[in-house]
């Protein structure tokens, strides 16, 4: 069975003042097309990158990204 | 794009062009010596316009932008594996020219062995270019 992880960093960054992928990346030491991937499923984080995700909209990895099977 | 994208670019053209050239440079010069003038004149704008380009390869999207992230070194580690593929492909391959062209027992001038080498490293590079760009671009374009 094919897992996905699915995540709401694109909701989150509107909710946290429309913040733009460029100041997330910034914030997470990443490029804006790294948070791009992500947003759009095309690349899976590693954990420290998603934890710091996390920790930039102050919630947990699991309220960030979510593996549906 | 960020500065690894602009790099594999640059990459990719610069290596592609250096090949082109490279072959050129090398049938003309097979030719006649009395070329080499003219691949000067053709050498000197190729080298202006690749230093431009590296200079614009450098610019950053944001001061904070990193030089490789996890994902440019994942991207980068993959392109290195196709490369290495396509090396021992083209080093098989020019090995085997050499061979059904001189047959077994034959030889070829020293001079002609590094010529080939360098020929097939131009090709690996643009290769593992090529590997980046196509990796990079799976992902899919910017909306925010």
């Amino acid at each position: 069975m094919a897992e996905k992880l699915t995540n709401q960093i694109r909701r989150l960054r509107f909710d946290n003042n429309e913040m733009t992928q460029q100041a997330l990346a910034d914030k997470v030491g990443v490029t804006r097309q790294t948070i791009i991937a992500i947003e759009q499923g095309g690349y899976t984080p590693s954990l420290v990158l998603g934890m710091k995700i996390a920790w930039v909209f102050n919630k947990t990895v699991e309220e960030v990204f979510r593996l549906e099977c | 794009m960020n500065r690894m994208q602009k790099t594999a670019w640059v990459g990719f053209f610069g290596s592609l062009t250096s090949s082109v050239l490279y072959a050129t440079a090398f049938m003309l010069l097979l030719l006649s010596p009395a070329y080499r003038r003219v691949l000067c004149l053709i050498l000197c704008p190729f080298l202006a316009v690749l230093f431009a380009a590296l200079v614009w390869s450098c610019r950053k999207q944001s001061p904070a932008e990193p030089d490789c992230d996890e994902r440019d070194s994942q991207i980068s580690r993959r392109a290195v594996i196709i490369s290495f593929a396509g090396l021992c492909f083209l080093i098989y391959i020019s090995d085997a020219i050499v061979i059904l062209w001189t047959g077994v027992g034959g030889s070829i001038p020293t001079s002609v062995l590094p010529v080939i080498h360098l020929g097939v490293g131009l090709l690996t590079a643009t290769l593992y270019y090529a590997a980046m760009i196509v990796f990079y671009g799976k992902g899919k374009k910017a909306n925010g």
